[in-house]
């Protein structure tokens, strides 16, 4: 009984993957202790402990040596940027998704042996994973501005593995040797040749003489790889350009509006129009006077809308001009009025230092000090409540200005989106009339041919059905017409609700901004008065040592 | 007399003159004319202590007005309600007005006194004396309006200046033209100076010259007859020779290299270049009185000196001078304005530096100093400071020097970080042990961030700064900020504390430039040099000179260095003695054999290698040479031509080098023998050695 129980214990040993050594686990106790071992020293360092230590603030974290297993509950240090995981038993790259702002990693001196879960982490500059296991270069692709990247002492079997690292535009620097490939001296030679943004290899420069002779050695494959690359690299390009240009027209609401594009994937997802189509012959000839007419009508709108976006962002240019001109102009004024206080303050305290040194002088009594002092301060009270009325009345007149002109500023901008809307409801009123003469001129030539076996050479089962039967072919082209008319009602719906709620926002914006930033300026105003009725009152008490009666209630209440 | 003779002789009467000038206003492309009429007593007889002094520099500051916006603007504010009674403003204008009348009717009569004062002799040949100068018309070389110019002095007129009052007749080398409008009161200002129109200007020569004929009604087709119509008869062709002064002659127009124009309280010297040891040209001193006893401004320009000071301007009520440089100062000042009551050697009088920030590294673009207050001020500093300003206490009898009381200084805003990390003002209080901290207005914010930290006494603590949390103050302008950190806070005073020692560090440093400065303008003013530009061709005679001479000595030193003794036996004497031992005493018998032993075989020992070297070399190349040669050989027929191109060009090389190295090889053995027997020579006669010569002589040894 006891021998199973022992060999059972014994497997269950064997499960322990480190028996001899104690395995750390993070936790807020080592991160704390690991954040507090590099912060600052001596007294900096006593009111850094003091403080506390913030996660979320923390910039750089070194957990080295720490005999970490598993990576897990970093979530907290929310802006990181540095982290550092070296020598430790890590196995696995995993929970670092939260991380997103992490400029360094660096895992060396682990046991991982596949890269993985690091799609998140795109401001990632410098990677390092010498001496772990790793076999592959995979699941890098998000990884956009790798600057500096170390694989070096793992175990990549082929050099050619590291041409996957062609594709980091940003990629300045790479460490490599220590893996098996290295023993054969052309892994050098191939990624001298192959890695041609690469200024370092294994912390030396690749001068060109080497960068020729390596590019020299392997002249076919490189020049295949960057066949390959090109092509990608032109889609890219092709893709971003793309996407600036919807973004550029989704300014105007008239994204997509540009091309046919919107009318081929109307028909796209039109199948029974689709059938129709294929029917071929003059119908073509027609699609294509369709496409014109449409692609003629949605240029001019788009210009139209160019036009009408500039004319919208001047207008709110003009606007923004105003309001920072007048709140400047505030700003200046009251900065004058609070330096005129203190000059005005200053021999109100000097009065009080002197009667203070005459009090400690004893060349005055308490009764005759106090009676100076509160003389003082009624004249400080009165100087704070000028201040105050001052500095009110500028804030007061800023915001009455400036309501009048968010009012019209409110009206020219409706003004303009409402000509906008007539504009493009007159454009898609167009569109829908070259919709019905295409639906019209399509039903004529396929009536035409009815019935007609012969034009039906090579036509698919469904046109088939449809040619022969009057009924079905009216259906089809009833349900294409209604199809295309429902899609060009949700695309001037959204034209129109997008810029109904852009204006609605901008309207509403400036309002709050205005509302908002009047509210802070008469709580800041409030806030420095009363802080200095505070201090007059707080030296007051303090030189005629009387005692706050709200201090001693409060006292009194918990004796 | 030709205008080619008043030029050599350089005097001439009016008419000459402005044959002159005509000449070259024509030659230069203007419409001018020669005007004989009649002129006030004082221009015919260039008295000029009536006049204003036309070369005063004006000294009103244009003041950049920025243009007005093209559109009205879309928003405008809301006008505040005027609150203010109109009535009550009506009648402060009254009154200012009618106070303004007062004031003006004082100021005509004074100044109706003083033309009073002015007004010249009574003249009884006036309106009768008869003159000549020059008129210029459009529309030649953009002229726009006619207008005069006086030939003895060269100054423009319009048409309407007082001096001249009457014009009898115009004319240059196309046409003479005779007056015959009716005078007028207001003189020539009054006159058409259309001189097509026939019933203003009587033509000696019938007909216009060829750019003011208006041809019309001429049949142009008829070639011969178009041309003779208004054809008008020319004057014959000039005999004058070509008018010309040179540049040197120009320079040195003045009578005596100085030239001194009495105007009215004005006194306009003007010099050659060069004539005067401080390199002035030009001077005008302003006075306060007609008998010029009393002077009230000095204005001096200078060229070419070498401080660059370009000109300077003294007021003699204010005591106050103000100097202007040119650039390529390596201070880069620009302008200095001093009082002169300041003391000369010192930083602590009235002075207003101003520099040009650009070059200098530290942005520095002005400095002011008074005795109790010091200010620079600085553009576009990489730290954002803009101006240091530090206050003073006098000197006590105990401490005469000024002490530092404050220093406060000034930073723009750094739009790349928040209002509450921004400092705007740090102010030192050295005297208190305080420092005060302004942080920057954030948006909206018209109150802002202040923290104020009471110096620790750092003696005491050995060096290390301590926080005491009592020892600081603070306000925050936002209500809803949190409270900053004493960690903050205490780096925030580490800083600080460093940073004012720097600060005093460089304001020690900046006073030590300044008296530098000083001291250096005071040997510039006391001796001034001035500089020959390099393409001053004439004067440069003598520059070039000295510099050819300082090249030969130059190449001379360089020679004689080469040449400099090397004492064969110095490395030696080292070995034996250390460096700089045994040149003073004589050597032993023992010694001097060693080292003459040491020196003949090291001598021999050197030239055996060196030959050695040079016929490795030689060995090597040829073979190479060879073997090349033979490659050829073998393949001369199956050779592309770049690669024999290539084989040409390497075997040209190699021979050339084998060649070489066999001419160093027999020059090597040619000298090698005199060069031995050289040292010996030396060796025989050298000082130290005299015992072991000496010895040697009675001695023949066998070598």
């Amino acid at each position: 009984m006891s021998q199973t129980q022992v060999t059972q214990k014994r497997n269950l040993n064997s499960l322990i993957i480190h028996p001899n050594i104690e395995p750390g686990v993070i936790d807020n106790a080592m991160l704390t202790r690991c954040i507090l071992e590099n912060g600052p020293t001596e007294e900096a360092g006593r009111l850094f402990a003091e403080e506390g230590v913030h996660l979320d603030e923390a910039v750089e974290v070194r957990l080295e040596f720490q005999k970490i297993l598993r990576i897990d509950h970093l979530w907290m240090l929310k802006s990181l940027t540095k982290l550092t995981l070296a020598h430790n038993l890590i196995e696995k790259i995993e929970h670092l998704e939260q991380l997103t702002g992490l400029n360094e990693l660096d895992l060396s001196f682990n046991k991982i042996e596949k890269i993985e879960n690091l799609d998140t982490l795109v401001n990632l500059e410098i990677l390092t994973l010498f001496h772990n296991k790793i076999r592959k270069l995979e699941n890098l692709e998000m990884l956009e501005k790798l600057l500096v990247f170390s694989i070096g002492d793992n175990k990549i079997e082929d050099y050619k593995e590291m041409a996957y690292l062609r594709r980091f535009r940003m990629l300045r620097s790479v460490s490599f040797k220590g893996n098996p490939c290295c023993d054969d001296p052309m892994s050098y030679q191939f990624l001298r040749g192959a890695l041609k943004r690469v200024t370092y290899l294994d912390y030396k420069i690749i001068t060109e003489e080497e960068r020729e002779g390596g590019i020299s050695m392997f002249r076919g494959l490189i020049r295949k790889m960057d066949e390959a690359d090109e092509k990608t690299e032109k889609e890219r390009l092709a893709r971003e350009d793309y996407n600036a240009r919807v973004k550029f027209y989704a300014m105007s609401f008239v994204e997509y509006l540009s091309g046919p594009e919107l009318l081929d994937s109307m028909f796209e997802k039109d199948s029974d129009g689709l059938i129709l189509l294929s029917f071929g012959g003059e119908l073509v000839g027609f699609f294509e006077q369709y496409k014109e007419n449409y692609v003629e009508t949605m240029a001019q709108l788009v210009e139209f809308a160019q036009e009408a976006y500039n004319d919208r962002q001047r207008e709110i240019g003009l606007f923004k001009d105003l309001v920072d001109n007048a709140l400047a102009d505030s700003v200046a004024k009251s900065k004058v009025v609070l330096d005129e206080f203190e000059a005005k303050r200053k021999p109100v305290m000097e009065q009080v230092n002197e009667i203070s040194v005459q009090y400690s002088a004893k060349q005055i009594s308490m009764d005759e000090m106090e009676q100076v002092l509160v003389e003082l301060g009624e004249s400080f009270n009165e100087m704070l409540y000028d201040l105050w009325k001052s500095l009110m009345t500028l804030e007061m007149h800023l915001f009455e200005q400036c309501e009048d002109s968010r009012v019209q500023f409110a009206v020219n901008m409706t003004e303009k989106v409402t000509k906008l809307l007539e504009v493009a409801r007159n454009a898609f009123g167009a569109w829908r009339e070259h919709e019905g003469v295409w639906s019209m001129r399509q039903f004529e030539v396929l009536s035409k041919h009815l019935g007609n076996k012969i034009m039906l050479g090579d036509a698919s089962p469904e046109l088939y059905n449809a040619m022969m039967d009057r009924d079905m072919l009216m259906n089809l082209v009833a349900a294409s017409s209604d199809n295309h008319m429902r899609f060009i009602d949700a695309r001037e719906d959204l034209l129109t609700t997008r810029a109904n709620s852009w204006r609605d926002d901008m309207v509403k914006g400036a309002n709050d901004n205005e509302v908002k930033r009047n509210r802070d300026r008469i709580l800041e105003i409030n806030y420095f008065i009363d802080n200095q009725r505070d201090e007059w009152a707080d030296m007051h008490m303090e030189l005629t040592n009387t005692v706050d009666p709200d201090a001693v209630a409060l006292l009194d209440e918990f004796q | 007399m030709s205008p080619y003779t008043a030029i050599i002789r350089r005097s001439a009467n009016p008419f000459e003159l402005a044959h002159v000038l005509v000449s070259w206003l024509i030659g230069g492309g203007y419409d001018a004319y020669v005007v004989v009429g009649c002129a006030k007593r004082d221009v015919c007889m260039a008295i000029r202590y009536r006049t204003e002094c036309p070369e005063i520099p004006d000294e009103t500051v244009i003041e950049e007005v920025p243009p007005e916006p093209e559109e009205e603007p879309r928003y405008k504010l809301v006008p505040l309600p005027d609150l203010t009674s109109k009535y009550v403003v009506e009648m402060a204008i009254k009154e200012e007005e009618r106070k303004q009348k007062e004031l003006d009717k004082i100021k005509n009569e004074r100044l109706k006194k003083i033309a009073e004062l002015e007004k010249p002799p009574p003249d009884e040949i006036d309106g009768w004396r008869t003159h000549a100068w020059i008129l210029v018309v459009p529309p030649f070389m953009g002229i726009e309006e006619p207008f005069f110019i006086e030939p003895s002095e060269g100054n423009g007129y319009p048409l309407n200046a007082p001096q001249y009052q009457h014009v009898e007749s115009v004319y240059n080398n196309e046409n003479y033209y005779v007056n015959i409008q009716k005078e007028t009161e207001e003189g020539p200002g009054a006159l058409s100076y259309d001189f097509t129109d026939l019933d203003c200007w009587e033509h000696l020569l019938a007909g216009e010259p060829y750019y003011r004929r208006q041809l019309v009604g001429i049949d142009t087709s008829d070639k011969k007859t178009a041309v003779e119509t208004e054809k008008h008869l020319d004057m014959p062709a000039s005999w004058v020779e070509k008018l010309d002064i040179t540049a040197d002659d120009y320079e040195q127009r003045y009578p005596g290299s100085h030239k001194v124009i009495h105007y009215k309280k004005v006194l306009l010297d003007k010099f050659a270049p060069y004539s005067q040891r401080d390199g002035i040209i030009k001077r005008i001193r302003i006075y306060q009185d007609y008998a010029l006893n009393e002077l009230l401004t000095t204005y001096e320009w200078y060229k070419q000196r070498e401080d660059k000071m370009l000109t300077v301007k003294i007021d003699h009520t204010t005591r106050m001078v103000r100097e202007i440089f040119g650039i390529g100062r390596k201070d880069h000042l620009l302008k200095h304005e001093y009082s002169l009551d300041a003391p000369v050697g010192s930083v602590e009088g009235n002075r207003v530096l101003e520099f040009n920030y650009y070059p200098r590294l530290d942005h520095l673009t002005k400095l002011v100093c008074t005795p109790l207050i010091f200010e620079e001020y600085y553009t576009d500093r990489a730290d954002r400071l803009e101006s240091r300003k530090i206050v003073y206490t006098p000197g006590t009898k105990v401490e005469p020097k000024r002490q530092v009381k404050d220093i406060t200084e000034t930073y723009s805003r750094n739009p790349d970080i928040p209002a509450k990390k921004d400092i705007w003002k740090k102010i030192f209080h050295i005297q208190d042990n305080t420092i005060d901290l302004l942080y920057q207005y954030a948006y909206n914010f018209v109150t802002n961030d202040t923290r104020n930290f009471i110096k620790p006494n750092l003696a005491e603590t050995g060096g290390k700064i301590l926080f005491y949390p009592e020892k600081t103050s603070g306000y925050i302008a936002d209500p809803i900020a949190e409270r900053p950190r004493p960690l903050d806070v205490y780096y925030s005073l580490c800083d600080n504390i460093a940073w004012e020692y720097k600060t005093c560090k460089h304001i020690r440093d900046r006073e030590t430039d300044i008296n530098t400065y000083l001291r250096t303008r005071y040997h510039e003013l006391k001796e001034p040099v001035l500089f020959v530009a390099l393409y001053d061709t004439e004067r440069n005679e003598a520059a070039k000179k000295g510099w050819a001479d300082q090249e030969h000595k130059k190449a001379e030193v360089t020679e004689r260095e080469k040449e400099a003794e090397i004492d064969p036996l110095a490395p030696y004497l080292a070995r034996m003695f250390g460096t700089g031992h045994g040149t003073g005493s004589q050597l032993s018998m023992k010694e001097a054999t060693l080292i003459r032993e040491q020196c003949i075989n090291d001598f021999k020992a050197k030239q055996l290698a060196r030959q050695h070297l040079v016929q490795e070399r030689f060995d090597k190349f040829n073979s190479e040479y060879k073997n090349k040669r033979l490659w050829y050989l073998a393949n001369q027929f199956i050779l592309t031509p770049e690669k024999e191109a290539a084989y040409f060009a390497t075997s040209a090389e190699l021979s050339f080098k084998v060649h070489a190295l066999e001419v160093r090889l027999t020059r090597h053995r040619d000298l090698s023998g005199p060069r031995f027997k050289a040292l010996m020579d030396y060796l025989d006669k050298h000082p130290l050695l005299k015992e072991y010569n000496r010895a040697a002589k009675h001695k023949p040894i066998r070598r």
